[in-house]
């Protein structure tokens, strides 16, 4: 799959989306070596098999992100999944957190208690004339750049596959050929599993 | 300015570092760069397989877009490519082959899809024929010959996948390290065209892309011992599809054997300190006997009589064992192979020299004959192995590093022969043949300037070397310098009275320039001079079939094969005047027998399918090249000469696989090539790209080949109905065409003529035609006269119905006379 398409991120107050395979990294940016790592047992640590997803109450994700949004299933990851209040690189540099230090108490929560979390980040702003795409729109939504995206990041240790996949979000109707076919495979792939594609 | 950056095609990404400062930009937005986030460098150090440094530097940021742009969309067409073949995706077909198409019409998507598709089998559930037929009836031809060269590809795949992974692992410590290796291999396309190889069945391919690709830098400075590694891989691959070419053919007999196994016992006994038995002679007796048994034995393989030329060898074997020293019978028996070689008895050559290895002693001579046997036998790249573990034991031996240059040459790399070639003068500057062969490598590759001015550097310093002048001679007769190649021969010839060569020289010029009577009396001069110079009589009877005198010509060939009975040129020759005279099944036999007689003879079987391809057999044709192809995997004539007959069938996908990708022409077989390239295009009914190249070649080609670019630039031009632009084509230098030639260009007169209404001028041509014509020209004739209405009687009105079936008719004939 080409590196336009791969769906990189999807939130849901119910189901997680992936986002990408990135881990956070708490250690300050460095000049890319001339030799990128080639060795493939690296890849196999603990850290590296997070992945990162967001929670989102209507299936859509954050355009930062490429505008594709894969929606997965509660089963899929309920037992091995965590939440954090934000973007854990901007919460890294916001607590000021060197490497090996400890996270903060009270920004983080299971699975299971991710409302309490939500609760307790954005309840002050929750009033009763709200909908349901208000609602929504609180819990994530997209700002100019990733910096300003608002959400709350799902950590997600170890890999997924399409079983995972509930629903998959994103634009078919496309000017250029290469990525209307490259989607419409993606979508025929969905409809064979049985898991709809939901246009955007 | 751009320090370093970093692309992912997969990923459609690239990071860049500018001003001390890292920045990202997506193959969708590459004109709005921003500045690497943790994220984005987590994911280069997390996904770093997936980078990689481009080869050529960057330092703009425009380069790196179309880089990464280009990257992108390989990847995408690759995941395309594969997708067609799913067959749950098969409703969605026709808009996968669409985008596929888009995309594979750039060279650099098309190469990195087809390199990656060739280095694994296809999934056991994968459509092949269904995607194959959806892309052919979507005529979307570059995604069609993507698929079929994967479809075609896939139990080489299997062999050599299975070749790897049996012979790579003892080149590598570690699976990563293999795993790397395969990786750079299939990327840069060396499995690619490893797998071509396999596939056509033509080891010479294969040994071909193996050395190219060892000698790229960026692969040699990654994988040690990369040559080895091929290698070994080949290796695999051959024994499990058992491909012939290349390699020495088991015909020993049994007589043979048993001589050259008591030859084994006596050498194996032989023992420098030990004190010799019966020593009846002194050192210069003995030399005396060797030398007075070296002769005979010369005879008699030149008589093609081994069995005894064993019996005899044996015996010297041993005589030399009871009064000679290793090093001289060491000597003694690869001057023998070599004897054995030009006489092109190369298994009895291997087996002298593996009994010169048996001695054990240390010398070039027996390195050295060892590679050039093994060239003999077609193996180069076997040759090429031995050549260069001789030149590291005998760094000082320009014999060994002439015969390096020379392997180079027969196996096409031009580039690498110049540079040995280079490295020899340099290092030997008194040695002639490294200079003569830098100017035959010069050109071989069409640059003639250069190769003249070597030869006149060459003659300078070694002013007493007829080949050397010979030479010159020669590339100002390529250059079309007639009158200047004449001068040279004129000169060599009264300073070397008795070279035969120069007087042959001569009189092809002179040939060449359409003298055909005065070439003639230079043979008759040099036959009475140089009775028993086989070369002459042939070239004298190829001067006679030029000149239309047919029987004299067959005469001339019936004689010289009387005298030389072991000679197939004179066969081969006395084969193509009975096909010029029409006699094609008279020419099959000729041709029959010759094969049967020479076997390793390329000519004979290249010329017996020439003639199954005029009479029409095409299939047969086809398949006497394709075995042909087995039999010389390094004759590139083979090649063309097949793709030649696939376009006579029509068959233009599987021509286009034989003469893609095209290359700017530079050496005669690139303009060859580039002629059947512009033949494919008229075949295909795209006349404009046709006429460019067949206009280029008429132009700028080598003079050989321009009458036929000349010709076939005519058939264009009348099948895109510019009949007033062929005829002046067709009427310009008839005077240096030998008769055939004119019949072709006579009867493409007459069709000119006839097409604007010239009726009489059209008649005229074709009765100057003449009686004596091969059956092709005779049918086109005819045509053209039915088509035109040249009979001199009434027509009835419904004559002309028959136009449209006479034209295709007319244009066929036409197009196998341009490809002939």
């Amino acid at each position: 799959m080409s590196g336009r398409f791969p769906p990189r991120r999807d939130t849901s107050t119910r189901r997680a989306t992936a986002r990408n395979t990135k881990r956070p990294s708490p250690a300050p940016a460095r000049t890319p070596s001339p030799n990128p790592p080639q060795n493939r047992s690296a890849r196999c640590l603990p850290t590296a098999c997070i992945r990162y997803a967001a929670l989102s109450h209507d299936g859509s994700g954050l355009d930062s992100y490429e505008p594709y949004a894969i929606a997965l299933k509660d089963l899929a990851v309920k037992d091995r999944a965590t939440v954090l209040e934000e973007n854990s690189y901007l919460f890294v540099e916001r607590h000021d957190i060197r490497r090996g230090g400890a996270a903060p108490l009270g920004y983080r929560a299971t699975w299971a208690e991710r409302h309490k979390l939500a609760v307790s980040k954005l309840g002050a702003r929750v009033s009763n004339v709200m909908t349901q795409v208000d609602f929504a729109r609180l819990l994530l939504s997209g700002g100019s750049n990733r910096v300003s995206d608002e959400f709350i990041e799902v950590h997600i240790y170890g890999p997924l596959d399409n079983n995972a996949i509930e629903s998959v979000r994103g634009k078919t109707k496309l000017k250029n050929t290469a990525d209307r076919a490259l989607a419409a495979k993606a979508k025929k792939h969905l409809s064979g599993m049985g898991r709809p594609w939901i246009e955007a | 300015m751009i320090e370093q950056a970093f692309i992912s095609g997969q990923l459609g990404r690239a990071i860049y570092s500018e001003g001390g400062q890292q920045f990202v930009i997506a193959a969708d937005h590459v004109e709005e760069p921003r500045p690497c986030s943790g994220t984005d460098l987590a994911m280069f150090f997390r996904s770093g397989a997936e980078y990689f440094a481009p080869i050529s530097p960057i330092s703009r940021l425009e380069e790196l877009a179309n880089e990464l742009e280009h990257n992108t969309q390989a990847y995408k067409a690759l995941t395309l490519a594969i997708s067609i073949f799913d067959p749950e995706l098969s409703d969605i077909r026709g808009l996968l082959i669409e985008a596929a198409e888009e995309l594979l019409a750039d060279a650099f998507v098309s190469a990195f899809v087809r390199r990656r598709l060739r280095a694994r089998p296809l999934p056991l559930g994968a459509d092949i024929e269904g995607a194959l037929t959806a892309t052919k009836e979507a005529g979307a031809i570059a995604t069609y010959d993507l698929l079929n060269a994967v479809r075609a590809s896939q139990f080489s795949i299997g062999i050599a996948l299975s070749a790897w992974s049996e012979g790579a692992p003892v080149f590598f410590s570690s699976e990563d390290e293999m795993i790397e290796a395969e990786k750079l291999l299939v990327e840069s396309g060396a499995f690619d065209e490893i797998i071509t190889g396999m596939v056509s069945r033509n080891i010479g391919a294969v040994d071909s892309a193996v050395l190219r690709y060892s000698l790229i830098p960026s692969i040699s400075s990654q994988i040690p011992r990369v040559r080895h590694l091929l290698t070994a891989v080949r290796n695999k691959a051959r024994e499990r599809l058992n491909l012939t070419g290349g390699e020495r053919k088991e015909t020993e007999k049994p007589e043979h054997k048993r001589e050259s196994d008591s030859i084994r016992d006596l050498l194996s006994r032989f023992d420098d300190n030990e004190k010799r038995i019966r020593k009846r002679f002194s050192g210069s007796e003995a030399k005396a006997r060797v030398d007075a048994q070296i002769d005979p034995i010369k005879g008699l393989i030149a008589k093609h009589d081994i069995n005894l030329a064993t019996k005899w060898v044996r015996d010297l074997v041993e005589f030399q064992v009871g009064h000679g020293e290793k090093r001289h019978l060491g000597m003694t028996l690869c001057s023998l192979a070599a004897c054995a070689l030009d006489a092109g008895e190369t298994d009895f050559a291997t087996a002298l020299i593996e009994h010169a290895e048996a001695l054990g002693i240390e010398d070039p001579v027996i390195f050295g004959s060892k590679a050039w046997a093994l060239k003999a036998a077609g193996d180069l790249l076997g040759a090429l192995v031995e050549f260069d573990s001789a030149i590291r034991r005998f760094p000082d031996d320009p014999w060994l590093r002439n015969g390096r240059a020379e392997v180079l040459k027969a196996m096409g790399h031009f580039d690498e022969a110049l540079k040995q070639y280079d490295e020899t003068a340099q290092r030997f500057p008194d040695d002639a043949v490294a200079r003569n062969g830098r100017a035959e490598v010069l050109k071989a590759m069409g640059r003639f300037d250069e190769a003249l001015g070597q030869y006149d550097e060459t003659a300078q310093r070694f002013p007493d070397d007829a080949v050397v002048r010979n030479g010159r001679a020669e590339v100002l007769k390529a250059m079309g310098r007639f009158d200047e190649a004449l001068t040279q021969y004129d000169e060599t010839v009264q300073r070397f009275p008795d070279n035969a060569v120069v007087r042959n020289g001569r009189a092809e010029v002179l040939k060449a320039m359409g003298r055909f009577d005065e070439a003639l009396m230079q043979y008759d001069e040099t036959v009475r001079r140089f009775p028993d110079d086989v070369v002459v009589r042939t070239g004298r009877a190829e001067v006679l079939k030029a000149m239309g005198r047919f029987d004299e010509a067959l005469e001339q060939y019936d004689e010289t094969v009387q005298r030389f009975p072991d000679n197939a040129v004179a066969r081969t020759g006395r084969a193509e005047v009975l096909k010029a005279m029409g006699r094609f099944d008279e020419a099959l036999g000729q041709y029959d027998e010759t094969i049967q007689r020479f076997p390793d003879n390329a000519v004979a079987r290249a010329g017996r399918a020439e003639v199954l391809k005029a009479m029409g057999r095409f299939d047969e044709a086809l398949g006497q090249y394709r075995e042909s192809r087995q039999l010389f995997p390094y004759d590139r004539r083979m090649l063309r000469a097949e793709a030649s007959v696939l376009l006579a069938m029509n068959r233009i996908m599987e021509a286009r696989d034989l003469l893609l990708p095209e290359t700017n022409p530079v050496s005669p077989d690139d303009w060859v090539k580039f002629h059947l390239l512009a033949m494919m295009y008229l075949k295909s009914g795209n006349l404009d790209a046709a006429i460019t190249r067949l206009s280029n070649g008429a132009e700028r080609g080598p003079w050989q080949s321009r009458s036929f670019f000349v010709g076939s630039l005519a058939v264009a031009r009348i099948r895109k109905e510019e009949f007033e632009r062929a005829l002046p084509l067709l009427e310009a230098g008839m005077g240096l065409l030998d008769v055939v030639q004119k019949q072709r260009r006579l009867v493409l007169i007459g069709h000119s003529h006839a097409a604007i209404g010239e009726k009489q001028t059209a008649v005229a041509s074709l009765k100057s035609i003449g009686d004596m014509v091969e059956p092709n020209i005779g049918g086109l004739r005819s045509l053209l006269v039915d088509r035109y209405e040249l009979g001199g009687h009434s027509y009835p009105k419904t004559h002309a119905e028959r136009f449209p079936f006479l034209d295709v008719q007319i244009a066929q004939k036409e197009f196998l006379l341009a490809i002939a």
